[in-house]
């Protein structure tokens, strides 16, 4: 079903969802924030800092059960078609449909109410396209937002929460044409999408190319830059790798997993069994091998959904379309 | 494991404590929760404060509740465990993994060589050995250690070897030695398995593991049919971490024993 709203009656319905919910949004700075605080918004801005990611996986884990997050229900709003990717195809697989599943991520997960927004204006970081999404979503979002020219909204919404969520409200229809705009600003969203990256079939062809490419002197060459600070692992979507830390609190020690990348230096290593990451150039490989093979094995899509956070942190301006062009300009 | 969390450890105290060698100690736990594995699981041992690593657990003796863990002393986390006095309390967590594919090993002739602490990966296996002596028509027991003061489950091994055949040697043998002298490979030629009918499976660092397996094949035992415990660094134990990966396999969750034919060309496993 569709709706539409204008930009006060939408800010309106946000307030109303934070009298019983926390509700998140991109601010002005395009962090997602407390809506209740921030009060403004800002959903063109892109990419979102602070990805969904943060909210079931936060960088130094939760001592078991201990989350503020879960006094209320969450509701997440702006998130984008690759943020919902990386969940659904990846996070939401492991944590939850993996035996055993994590019960902590799933009453975090459970909490969590998703409401995605199309992306009207793309960075010039954004390929998502290439690697199998798009800069809306196609499905699986239970409440998606389309903002119009004018600043009116749509919103597309079905399932049982979403009804909760906006089923007593005002219910306009989308006027003559609206849809018609709608997909036009889809259509030239994603024209942009695939100005920003020549390889347009990434998703299927990079993980052969990276499992077949493995000299130590064009991967020492494209790395040359790389400082191993795990930026480009912290801020992506996808990327859950982490260690099992210990803390205490009063007499009691508590689990939590902790964000870890595999580009540092001693990442998977053990004394027994030697250092994989010795090398530089190897660590580095190992995250496209990670995202473009062995995900893509694994989930059967690639762990990059090519939101462009990675390009946009690297301080060594380091941008994953470059490497990967360097390994199909190989022949 | 307590309630649904996947990462919080039951409480298992330690009621016995044997010195096997002086680096290696064997804990018998009494654990909160019953602790049900299978052979070849694991689980994940934490002296609380300074971490947790994986071991592999077999039955305590008559059946009582809790694991028997044999640790060898190697670093900061086996070296706090050895400090360990009875009455102590540590953190278990698992089973973890999926362990021996028992009715693939069952009714065929059976080859089990191991080096060192690794015996302790194949414990459970060789208990289940026992305990259903009419599953297991031929065994063998290949076992290689150091030194005589480095033998492990000494006792054990001797009962063991009235019931199936076991060949034990010593790098370095002194005089009451009553095993071979020499290297574990130097064993292998006293094996003539029929290739057809018999599964393997081999214990011990990559080395061993190599050249336990390539022995094997050369013999004309499968490469399939030749089981090997894998080591990895484990965090999670559940395939939530990602650190134990090797290939697209998980060490955790779809070993840690894997027939050698699916890890043995797997870049980065055996460095
Ligand atoms: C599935 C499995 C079963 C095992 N079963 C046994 C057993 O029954 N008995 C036994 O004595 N040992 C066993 N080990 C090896 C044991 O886990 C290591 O000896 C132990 O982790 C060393 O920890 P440490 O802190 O004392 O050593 P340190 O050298 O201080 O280790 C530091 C870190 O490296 C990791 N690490 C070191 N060596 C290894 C290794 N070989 N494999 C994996 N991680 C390692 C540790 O967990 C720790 O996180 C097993 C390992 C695995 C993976
Ligand atoms: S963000 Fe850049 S510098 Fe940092 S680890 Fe990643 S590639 Fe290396
Ligand atoms: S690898 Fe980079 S572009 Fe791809 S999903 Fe991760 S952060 Fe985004
Ligand atoms: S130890 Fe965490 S995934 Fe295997």
């Amino acid at each position: 079903m569709i709706i539409k709203k204008t930009e006060k009656e939408f800010k309106e319905l946000l307030s109303r969802w934070s009298l019983e919910n926390l509700v998140f949004l991109p601010d002005t700075r395009g962090r997602i924030s407390l809506f209740e605080e921030f009060g403004e918004f800002d959903l063109a801005s892109l990419p979102l800092w602070r990805g969904v990611k943060e909210f079931l996986l936060p960088a130094r884990g939760f001592a078991a059960g201990g989350s503020s997050l879960l006094e209320k229900p969450v509701i997440i709003v702006g998130a984008r078609s690759c943020d919902l990717r990386a969940l659904a195809g990846v996070l939401d697989r492991v944590f939850l449909e993996n035996e055993p599943a994590d019960a902590v991520y799933g009453s975090l997960r459970d909490n969590l109410t998703i409401v995605t927004a199309d992306c009207a204006s793309p960075a010039d970081t954004c390929f998502c396209i290439q690697t199998g999404g798009s800069p809306y979503v196609k499905q699986g979002s239970g409440i998606n937002l389309s903002i119009l020219k004018n600043g009116e909204f749509l919103i597309e919404f079905s399932g049982e929460r979403a009804v909760e969520l906006l089923g007593d409200s005002e219910r306009s229809g989308p006027g003559p044409g609206d849809i018609l705009q709608r997909d036009n600003i889809r259509d030239t969203a994603s024209r942009k999408v695939r100005g920003n990256f020549g390889v347009s079939d990434c998703e299927t062809s990079a993980g052969k190319k990276v499992l077949e490419n493995d000299a130590a002197e064009l991967w020492g060459a494209v790395s040359g830059d790389c400082i191993r600070c795990g930026g480009c692992c912290f801020c992506c979507p996808t990327c859950y790798c982490a260690l099992l830390n210990e803390s205490t609190s009063g007499k009691k020690f508590t689990r939590a997993l902790q964000w870890d990348s595999c580009q540092f230096k001693g990442y998977a290593s053990s004394p027994g069994r030697g250092n994989p990451g010795k090398e530089l150039w190897k660590s580095f490989r190992h995250r496209y091998l990670c995202k473009f093979y062995l995900m893509r094995e694994e989930f059967g899509i690639p762990g990059c959904t090519g939101c462009g956070r990675c390009v946009q942190v690297c301080p060594g301006r380091i941008d994953m379309r470059d490497t990967l062009k360097e390994i199909y300009d190989r022949e | 494991m307590t309630g649904n969390n996947l990462y919080e450890p039951v409480r298992g105290v330690i009621r016995g404590i044997i010195e096997e060698t002086p680096e290696i100690k064997t804990f018998s736990l009494e654990t909160d929760e019953p602790v049900e594995f299978y052979p070849g699981q694991f689980i994940l041992l934490a002296a609380p404060g300074t971490g947790e690593a994986p071991f592999t657990p077999s039955p305590r003796p008559g059946g009582e509740p809790g694991v028997e863990v044999t640790v060898k002393r190697t670093g900061d986390i086996t070296g706090a465990l050895h400090r360990k006095k009875k009455g102590d309390t540590l953190g278990v967590r698992g089973p973890c993994g999926k362990g021996f594919p028992l009715e693939k090993l069952r009714n065929r002739e059976f080859i089990i060589i191991a080096r060192g602490r690794h015996l302790a990966s194949v414990r459970p296996l060789i208990l289940d050995i026992l305990s259903s002596r009419d599953s297991y028509p031929s065994v063998t027991l290949l076992y290689g250690c150091r030194s005589p003061g480095d033998l492990l489950y000494r006792t054990d091994l001797e009962k063991w070897g009235e019931k199936f055949r076991v060949l034990k040697t010593a790098e370095t043998p002194g005089e009451s030695w009553n095993g071979e002298a020499g290297p574990l490979p130097g064993l292998f030629s006293r094996l003539s398995p029929e290739p057809e009918n018999c599964s393997a499976v081999v214990a011990g660092s990559p080395e061993i593991i190599r050249s336990g397996a390539g022995a094997l094949k050369e013999m004309g035992v499968d490469e399939s049919r030749v089981w090997v415990p894998v080591e990895k660094r484990i965090s999670c134990g559940f395939g939530k971490c990602r650190c134990c990966l090797a290939g697209t396999y998980y060490v955790c969750r779809d070993g840690p024993v894997f027939p050698y034919s699916r890890v043995k060309d797997l870049p980065g496993l055996w460095v």
